[in-house]
């Protein structure tokens, strides 16, 4: 708290911390929707031209 | 929300640029199939009917296939060599996979440390190594993917001019399909050659992958902070 007096950022920090959880779990979704889109266009990619496209 | 965009800045902009270059090279590759297609006084095809043909499915994956070859090299070549004074390098004398306590595997693992760098056995391994064992499925995917693709349209383009349709271990062998995947090889070993070498002497100040920009040429990564 001290450190961040200066910047007057003490507050905010203080409000991120009471819910690191929710920040977590948001980067946790933007791996997996990294993931999907790889895995989903290769899926893709794969399965049109095997159909005969 | 705010904080979400700021923690998570450099994956949303890439994954931002990379959807409208993908629709960017679906519309204009859809125009030079129509183009091509009226100088053959042939019909035009859907925007439709042509993302989802081979023509345009082997053009994305001959670039993803060189992209995730290019990460996959870079990974596994960044274990066992060194590039003195380079940013991408570990320390001279540090080639190797390091020792358990470096790598806070085990029994050497911390607090918030994922819990599979102390599994042990296949678990703790293939956590170790999957950066690289994704990398490399994807490059062999979308590589398997091009190899399809690339038969399809050449195999359609042949149809056209009455020859024989290739199979596809013939196609694997085919000039078409080596000239695809080694055009785009050449370009990214080209990049990372460039970037390692580069940024030995060169600077970009505030950027992950530049030494600070008084760091000695000599410094490699970790010896410039």
């Amino acid at each position: 708290m001290t450190d961040d007096a200066d910047t007057g950022r003490s507050d905010s920090r203080a409000a991120h911390a009471e819910h690191p959880s929710m920040h977590d779990r948001a980067r946790f979704i933007l791996f997996w929707a990294w993931m999907v889109l790889i895995f989903g266009g290769l899926a893709v990619m794969i399965t049109l031209p095997l159909a005969g496209r | 929300m705010r904080r979400f965009l700021q923690d998570n800045g450099l994956s949303l902009s890439f994954l931002a640029i990379f959807l409208l270059s993908l629709i960017g090279q679906s519309v204009a590759g859809w125009f030079d199939e129509n183009e091509q297609l009226a100088e053959h006084g042939q019909v035009a095809v859907s925007y439709g009917h042509f993302v989802t043909s081979s023509s345009f499915l082997v053009d994305v994956a001959e670039n993803w296939q060189s992209e995730f070859l290019q990460f996959f090299l870079f990974i596994f070549a960044t274990v066992w060599l060194i590039q003195r004074g380079s940013p991408e390098s570990k320390k001279p004398g540090h080639a190797g996979p390091g020792t358990r306590k470096e790598q806070r595997m085990g029994r050497f693992a911390r607090a918030g440390s994922p819990r599979w760098s102390a599994a042990g056995g296949v678990r703790e391994w293939a956590y170790a190594n999957s950066l690289l064992i994704v990398m490399g499925a994807v490059f062999l995917l979308s590589w398997f993917a091009q190899s399809l693709g690339g038969m399809a349209a050449l195999n359609e383009q042949n149809a056209q001019h009455g020859q024989a349709a290739l199979t596809w271990l013939e196609y694997i062998v085919a000039p078409d399909f080596w000239n695809r995947t080694l055009q785009n090889w050449q370009s990214e070993f080209l990049a990372v050659g460039a970037m390692v070498t580069l940024s030995i002497y060169l600077r970009q100040q505030g950027s992950s992958q530049s030494k600070p920009v008084g760091a000695s040429h000599a410094a490699t990564a970790e010896e410039s902070t």
